[in-house]
């Protein structure tokens, strides 16, 4: 006790006293700190606080309404809407999670586990199934779990299912348009978005979507195509049995107005359904009519025909010494098909008999700067303009870059690159008497049912004179009628036209494959007042590889049909009509 | 509490009164903060609520048993209390022992149940600063003896502490510890050179730490992203906001449910705000500064200058977390992991409070009549 006495001794109470209450002054004027900061918070931003934290707790979901459909050009619906249920839930609010889990995982046929996972997340909403169609979750809603709701939404629907899908496109769950026309025209397409909002109240317990716009939706936009779902079916139908038949990879057709230049059907095999899109390869997804570039082979023979004749240097009756099958290009030997042995050749022998050599001596005549001029002229190694994705500009080089042997090769169509809607559009310009016009797939765009706007054929410019457009379609007409396209005949009209078999370019060896083709035929009908121009490529068939043999018929069958059907008068009728008379 | 007891043996009564008041309102917020997310995580609403009352249950025990145990024993025990506390914190970084949550090993697992030493370790500080004051009275003047020691004593708390990490504590226990040296007297001099030196460690603590640095710049400019960093402050600042003058009533927080992160431990004081308004949130102030006032004015009346030392040092262990943790929730202090005494949820930080405030009754009951 007394050693404690002594040492208080030594603290002194008044230098205490005076240290605590300047601590004491210290923690004071922090107190009141805080209490001002609190009288800041709590009394003077208490309504604006109040609203901002309101705002987290509220989230809008934007849900797409009234899509615009796309029409064929007789307004058949070749992408529409259907009303769908989405799936969410409120995470918190699922009471029995492995319970919910297990039901949902069943009902929706989705992954159990990953259900669970979202269901255990700490978001108050999660998306668990998009676009399910309502009789789908029809025992779902009885079974009326906690926290798992439904809101309609509209889903992109294609009643036509694979018809016309590299043209038409498809869609992403948000409606987003992911191909063709659909991405093309997405912002045309857009409907209303409604801003959903959802909301819970001060206990974050209830979730609900707040409508603002529902049902009714206006300023919505349709496109009319220029395709027409007939054609574009038989179109479909022919290629598809053709490409079976020979096991090919691939095939792409193309019907177009040669006179407007409007695309009655693009065709591309195999096919997808856009209705579930994602079940294809990237590639399946693919219009190759305008994104892919193909050498096209002899087809590419009427060019240049056409333009030494529109150029001047040759007739059709002119001849030309072809080598008896044997040319030597610089270092390289030029040989014909099937190991023809031709002598001297008309201009228009060599196209109908399908004569490289015959080409090449063409070409020469001609002249690299004219040619090159001319195939310009026609379109290619340019872009066509044509409103759908992923158009390519072929490949053709400058001429500046050409090598001995470019104009040799690029006479019968080789190492010159071309898309088929490139091809289609040229030799509509010979059919059409000479104009080149800009290819066109849609018709017009709607508003509220309305015509907004409508496209109106457009030339790109006269590429040969009528005089020479003539020539060449008589030329083209032998083609059927004695030459190499037999097979393209049509009872009752007369057809013009060009087979191709091109070797394929074997990236991996760098030569030209002896066993992969591409078979082709272009051509139009009725040849002297030509109302379709009809492309057909078949990728590597097996077996026959023959242009006239493979694409030929298929040519043939596409044309009977599209002639029958758009009443264009054939020479039987004509008879039939006379003996009437 | 028996009131009757309290008047025999005169001790503090505004002082017991308070703390009475705090852990009783720490009950029902820790109940009305937790409720929720203990319904969520274990299913059973009462399961924070269970625990907290135990440990006041166990507290109380604690600080009615220290009240009656003269401090001055404590004197004689502080080198034991103080090693044991030290071994305590080396073994937290013992795998098997200690425990890790988050990231951080703060906890000791004794049979299932988990202690931080941490908590002890600012007990026995004080402990330890007022002795050494007591016993080196005559040399407060000297470098070397006066000073060093206390200095070296606290760097063996400081560092296992930092390296848990626990950030918010370490900062606590020097601010305490350089506290209650100038309250003694000590050479301000001293003080001023050992603050320089230590500012660089502080500053390499923080840009060491990216979660820490993150922290600065988010109590900075919480707004600036509101999404991540600033993400707490702003929260806080919602549950402030939306309480008012009167709050929104006990149990009816929104913020504390899915937004506020710790709401029943280092953000109690926001649904605090929340719940019972600007008049719930300046009473808490209110009785934390009747506590500091009352701790003060024992230490000011003890019996010795061991008594005094103790006094300070259990008041400032007190006052500057309480001050610290709202400091932090209103936005005046970056982010820091502490808690707010009596109030927030957690065994260990209430048992030695109330450790703490047996001592400071006991103290307060033996008054040199001056």
């Amino acid at each position: 006790m007394a050693r404690n006495k002594e040492k208080n001794s030594h603290v002194n109470q008044n230098s205490l006293k005076g240290r605590l209450i300047l601590v004491s002054i210290l923690f004071a004027l922090f107190g009141a700190g805080i209490v001002g900061r609190l009288f800041s918070l709590q009394v003077m931003q208490h309504d604006d606080l109040v609203s901002r934290s309101e705002k987290q707790h509220q989230r809008t979901v934007e849900i797409h309404y009234g899509r615009g459909s796309v029409f064929d050009r007789n307004m058949n619906e070749l992408a529409t809407n259907i009303k769908a249920e989405s799936v969410y839930a409120t995470p918190q609010k699922v009471v029995d999670k492995k319970r919910a889990a297990r039901v949902l995982a069943k009902a929706l046929n989705l992954n159990h586990k990953s259900i669970y996972k979202k269901l255990n997340s700490k978001r108050h909403f999660v998306w668990l199934k998009r676009q399910v169609l309502p009789a789908e979750i029809a025992r779902l809603r009885k079974s009326s779990l906690p926290g798992i709701n439904f809101i309609s939404e509209d889903k992109r629907f294609f009643p036509k299912r694979e018809l016309a899908s590299g043209v038409v496109g498809f869609n992403g769950v948000d409606n987003q348009g992911l191909g063709g026309i659909e991405q093309r025209y997405d912002s045309t397409l857009k409907g209303n978005v409604v801003k959903a909002v959802m909301e819970k109240d001060a206990r974050g317990k209830l979730v609900q979507f707040n409508k603002q716009a529902n049902g009714q939706v206006s300023g919505s936009r349709s496109v009319v195509l220029a395709i027409d779902e007939v054609i574009q079916f038989f179109t479909e139908h022919h290629l598809k049995k053709q490409v079976a038949k020979h096991q090919a990879e691939s095939g792409v057709a193309i019907v177009m107005n040669p006179n407007t230049g409007e695309l009655y059907a693009i065709a591309n095999v195999p096919q997808y359904n856009p209705n579930n899109f994602s079940a294809y390869k990237r590639n399946l997804r693919r219009n190759h009519a305008v994104s892919s570039v193909y050498e096209p082979g002899s087809i590419f023979k009427p060019i240049v025909a056409a333009a030494s004749i529109d150029a001047g240097v040759a007739r059709p009756q002119d001849t030309f010494f072809c080598e008896n099958g044997k040319f030597k290009v610089g270092n390289k030997t030029v040989g014909e098909a099937v190991n023809h042995k031709y002598g001297w050749l008309t201009l228009q022998d060599i196209i109908v008999k399908s004569s490289n050599i015959g080409s090449i001596k063409i070409a020469r005549q001609l002249g690299k700067q004219s040619y090159y001029d001319y195939i310009r002229k026609f379109g290619f190694g340019q872009k066509t303009g044509i409103e759908l994705p992923g158009e390519e500009g072929g490949l053709l080089h400058e001429l500046s870059a050409w090598d001995p042997m470019s104009l040799a090769s690029i006479s019968f169509g080789q190492g010159i690159g071309v898309t088929p809607l490139q091809m289609t559009n040229a030799i509509s310009a010979i059919a059409n008497g000479g104009t080149l016009m800009v290819p066109r797939i849609t018709r017009a765009i709607l508003k509220d049912g309305q015509i907004e706007k409508r496209f109106e054929p457009k030339a790109v410019r006269r590429v040969i004179s009528i005089q020479s457009s003539r020539q060449v379609i008589d030329i083209l007409k032998h083609v059927v009628k004695d030459g190499t396209g037999k097979n393209a005949a049509v009872k009752g009209y007369e057809v013009a036209g060009k087979t191709g078999t091109a070797q394929k370019y074997d990236a991996k060896t760098g030569r030209y494959s002896k066993t992969a083709y591409v078979s082709s035929f272009i051509g139009f009908a009725p040849a002297d007042a030509a109302k379709v121009a009809i492309l057909v490529m078949i990728d590597n068939p097996k077996g026959v590889h023959y242009g006239g043999s493979v694409a030929a018929p298929v040519f043939s069958n596409i044309a009977r049909e599209t002639l029958r059907y758009l009443n264009v008068p054939s020479s039987d009728q004509r008879v039939y009509i006379l003996d009437r008379a | 509490m028996n009131r009757q007891k309290l008047k025999q043996l005169h001790c503090d009564s505004i002082l017991f009164f308070t703390i009475t008041v705090l852990v009783f309102i720490g009950l029902v917020m820790v109940f009305s903060s937790s409720g929720i997310y203990a319904m969520e995580k274990y299913n059973d609403p009462y399961y924070f609520l269970k625990r907290q009352a135990m440990w006041v249950a166990l507290g109380t025990v604690i600080m009615l048993t220290m009240r009656k145990i003269d401090y001055r024993y404590m004197e004689k025990y502080t080198y034991l209390i103080m090693g044991t506390t030290f071994l305590m914190l080396i073994a937290v970084m013992m795998p098997g022992l200690g425990k890790e949550v988050g990231g951080a090993r703060r906890w000791l697992t004794l049979g299932g149940l988990t202690f931080q030493p941490s908590e002890l370790a600012k007990f026995a500080l004080v402990l330890f600063i007022a002795k050494s004051l007591v016993k080196r009275s005559d040399q407060l003047k000297n470098f070397a003896y006066g000073y060093l020691p206390k200095l070296i004593v606290l760097g063996f708390f400081f560092v296992p502490i930092l390296f848990q990490p626990d950030f918010g504590t370490a900062m606590i226990i020097c601010t305490v510890t350089f506290s209650m040296l100038m309250i003694a007297g000590l050479r301000t001099k001293f003080l001023v050179y050992s603050v320089l030196a230590i500012i660089p460690f502080i500053v390499a603590a923080i840009m060491g730490a990216e979660y820490r640095t993150r922290r600065i710049l988010a109590f900075l400019d919480p707004w600036q992203d509101p999404s991540d960093t600033g993400f707490q402050a702003i929260q806080s600042f919602y549950a402030f906001g939306r309480g008012g003058i009167f709050g929104s009533g006990i149990g009816a927080s929104s913020q504390k449910l899915f937004y506020l992160p710790e709401a029943h431990t280092d953000f109690i004081f926001s649904v605090i705000g929340e719940e019972l308004g600007f008049i719930g949130t300046l009473i808490i102030v209110l009785l934390f500064s009747v506590l500091i006032w009352r701790g003060f004015v024992i230490a000011y009346r003890a019996k010795d200058s061991f008594g005094a030392h103790v006094a300070i040092g259990l008041t400032l262990l007190l006052g500057i977390q309480a001050f610290v943790n709202m400091g932090v929730a209103v936005g005046l202090l970056p982010t820091k992991g502490l808690t707010l005494p009596f109030i927030s949820m957690g065994g260990s930080s209430l048992l030695v409070l109330m450790l703490s405030m047996g001592v400071l009754l006991n103290i307060s009951e033996q008054p040199v009549q001056r």
